[in-house]
């Protein structure tokens, strides 16, 4: 987002001049040369170039490359990417991101939106909540999943323990394939709930009192508003929450990375059992950086690129806020 | 963050698409973020890089007194430490002037040959009779260069809780246990009787015993050629009674180090550890609450050998002749003595094996002498020079392992399948 806002900044800064000189764009001149407008503005691109562009376009060509890290690469043309879409393992990985995407963001989303509308009304401490939700996006990822891990425990966990206190049985949440995707997914929801449901309230506080005043006045209920009124004006935001989830959910690392860690050296970041928590992300981690393979991780990482570009265009194009400009009219 | 109108939601999604982009690679560079400080060669500091309990702490901190006029200083690195020392390597900066490399990493770094300097040419030689010659090999290259001199080696131990054994009527005293667990057969004979009266599982997890087989033996899965062996009697051997310990309902099923695994060793759920004599520090570390419950005698099956770690002088080090006494101060027997002490690192130098502090009981152990034990594996130690893909070519072994035990895969099939996945990681490696 903040290339856009950043890059726009120009173009609205002079637009605002010129209507203030009340004359065309570049006579803004006036008030000296334009160059500390880019000055200002130049940090941002400085850095962008140096720690986004560079390593993004640096990669590209490593996934054409066999490197080891320190030895000299060598040109292997798409062998990488040959290798890559008959890697059964990377196959492993999309589903498990997928299976992990699903129960994670589903729950995540409706949970989120709940929160928002209990939020908007109005309630005492609104503040302390929308602090106290918000809390879990910025606390240390790595410190949750070893709290999680905790948790989640299969003999000594808490989860467990309330399980058996009502009289269930153990789950292996962190000895199955399964069970660690469940885990995972539990810990994205309760890292970004809390987020969304502020995104979610910050576009349901943009909604003109007006009109529930004016249903009000025609007899709707609090729930009839929300679906009538809250939903469909909250479209865009929807939107936008969808696809930043998508894209989010679908480079799943951290948590399933510390969740299934394992001191062992002999297999490094697998996913634990079954490999369930292998997720594509972190499947291009322990290619590249436990067992070296750079060009083989690269070539991974632009085929999560790819899958994520057409997973995000798949959402924008099927999330409910897309044609709220013709619904609207 | 209204966002209406077509071209504010494209450039939203553009935005978006960007950002996944560039969070991508900020992960690939999440892993180096190295701060590495003074360089090695052109400041007069000498810097040196180790990981926690590398070594001892009271001979880090003697090191720094002892060469404060060349600025020593030691940087403790977690997490990561072969990728923060890849980093610094591929940047050309910030790279130290010394730097711990472990056992596990050698291969690798073995591989880049010219990134070190060749300690033989720094007068060395008097002190290389000292070392193992197998543990030298480790560290020397294809063209003979010797890259790193050892801190400690791997000889493993079979690590106990006294009083869980006591409860279940099985001997305490390291000389009856060893006695009783002298095989692999027995050590599993051993686990049901302690299981039938306390329910406790001899090992954490059904690879952890694939794992210390396979260190028992002279070949690994990768040959000294690089040709495959996974196929061959050793690692079947391994693989049969790592399924063996499972079916015999002897494992676990935790991930090793864990925080279940704590709890489990904590509350004598897992009475016994296969271990490094460095795994003294890891135990000490993860439950401490068990002090002087623990004893440690000989593994079962013979000594495996498991990790060891070297000191290295990267080649951009300009203060050569410094840094060598440094290396040397560090591996003195005396302090190859402290660091025994206090993290386990079982040294390198059989001089040190002479020192008082080898003679002395650990009340962690409940004041047994804990140092024959692994003087007596050494002796008998298999040595191999491992291969750089040996780690990769063994992941789908332990993978498959876990899916026997964790999701009820038929051994056979499992066995054919990871035989076929090492072979073609091993290809893919190469």
């Amino acid at each position: 987002m903040s290339l856009t806002k950043a890059s726009a900044t120009p173009t609205a800064l002079g637009a605002r001049l010129s209507r203030r000189t009340g004359r065309g764009a570049p006579r803004s001149v006036r008030r000296g040369p334009a160059w500390p407008m880019y000055l200002a503005i130049s940090p941002f691109f400085i850095l962008f170039c140096v720690f986004g562009l560079y390593p993004t376009v640096y990669s590209l060509v490593l996934s054409f490359q066999k490197w080891n890290g320190l030895g000299t690469p060598v040109w292997v043309g798409f062998q990488n990417f040959i290798d890559l879409f008959t890697d059964e393992t990377f196959y492993l990985a999309i589903r498990n991101t997928f299976i992990i995407f699903a129960l994670s963001t589903i729950p995540m989303l409706i949970l989120a939106l709940v929160l928002a509308a209990m939020l908007n009304s109005s309630i005492r401490y609104s503040t302390l909540f929308r602090i106290a939700y918000f809390v879990p996006n910025i606390t240390s990822v790595v410190a949750m999943a070893v709290l999680f891990g905790s948790i989640f425990g299969q003999n000594f966990g808490i989860a467990n323990q309330l399980l058996n206190a009502v009289g269930l049985d153990s789950v292996p949440w962190l000895t199955t394939p399964f069970g660690i995707q469940v885990t995972v997914a539990v810990l994205m929801t309760y890292q970004w709930t809390g987020y969304n449901a502020i995104i979610f309230l910050a576009g349901m506080q943009a909604i003109g009192e007006d009109i529930y005043e004016a249903a009000s006045l025609d007899g709707a209920g609090a729930f009839r508003q929300f679906w009538s009124i809250t939903l469909p004006l909250l479209r865009p935001t929807i939107m936008f929450v969808v696809v930043v989830s998508t894209i989010t959910g679908l480079q799943s690392f951290t948590e399933a990375q510390v969740l299934t860690s394992s001191s062992s050296t002999t297999n490094p970041n697998s996913g634990g059992a079954g490999q369930g928590g292998l997720t594509m992300v972190l499947y291009f981690y322990q290619q590249a950086f436990n067992y070296n393979k750079f060009g083989y991780g690269a070539a991974i990482a632009w085929g999560v690129f790819l899958i994520v570009v057409v997973f995000t265009i798949i959402s924008w194009r099927f999330s409910p806020g897309r044609n709220d400009g013709k619904a609207t009219r | 963050m209204k966002l209406t109108g077509k071209r504010t939601r494209l450039s939203a999604a553009i935005a978006a698409v960007t950002v996944a982009a560039l969070s991508l690679t900020a992960c690939a560079g999440g892993g180096q973020s190295a701060s590495g400080t003074a360089a090695g060669g052109d400041s007069g500091t000498l810097s040196a890089w180790v990981w926690p309990g590398a070594m001892g702490e009271d001979v880090m901190s003697a090191a720094t007194t002892q060469f404060a006029s060349d600025k020593l200083e030691f940087n403790t690195i977690g997490d990561n430490f072969k990728q923060k020392l890849v980093t610094v390597f591929t940047g050309k900066s910030g790279v130290p002037s010394i730097t711990g490399v472990k056992g596990e990493d050698m291969p690798y770094f073995r591989q880049q040959g010219e990134l070190f300097t060749d300690l033989k040419t720094l007068g060395v030689d008097d002190i290389l009779a000292q070392y193992p010659s197998w543990k030298l090999a480790e560290a020397t290259t294809a063209d003979g260069k010797l890259i790193g001199l050892p801190m400690d080696i791997g000889p493993t131990g079979l690590f106990y809780r006294t009083d869980v054994l006591a409860q279940a009527g099985l001997p305490t005293d390291p000389a009856e246990v060893a006695a009783q667990t002298s095989t692999w057969e027995d050590y599993f004979a051993f686990g049901e009787k302690l299981k039938a009266a306390t329910g406790a599982f001899i090992s954490v997890s059904i690879d952890d015993v694939f794992t210390k087989v396979m260190g028992q033996s002279t070949s690994g899965i990768v040959g000294p050629n690089g040709e495959f062996q996974g196929d061959s009697e050793t690692v079947k051997k391994a693989w049969d009674l790592s399924v063996e310990a499972y079916q015999r309902g002897l494992v676990a099923n935790l991930v090793d180090e864990s925080p279940d695994w704590a709890s489990a060793v904590s509350s004598g759920k897992i009475p016994t550890v296969i271990g490094a004599a460095w795994h003294a520090g890891d135990i000490k570390g993860a439950v401490p609450d068990t002090s002087g419950k623990w004893a440690v005698t000989t593994t079962p099956g013979g000594p495996a050998n498991i990790g060891g770690s070297f000191l290295t002088i990267p080649a951009g080090t300009a203060n050569t002749a410094e840094a060598i006494k440094v290396i040397r101060y560090l591996l003195d027997p005396k302090n190859q003595a402290i660091t025994y002490t206090q993290v386990g690192n079982f040294p390198s130098n059989a001089q040190t094996l002479n020192e008082p502090q080898l003679k002395e009981g650990d009340a962690f152990f409940g004041g047994q002498v804990t140092a024959p034990v692994f003087e007596k594996a050494v002796e008998s130690m298999p040595t191999k020079v491992t291969s750089p893909y040996e780690s990769e070519a063994s992941a789908p072994y332990t993978t498959e392992l876990i899916n026997v035990a964790t999701q009820g895969k038929d051994p056979q099939q499992a066995w054919t399948d990871a035989v076929a996945a090492s072979k073609q990681a091993l290809a893919a490696a190469q």
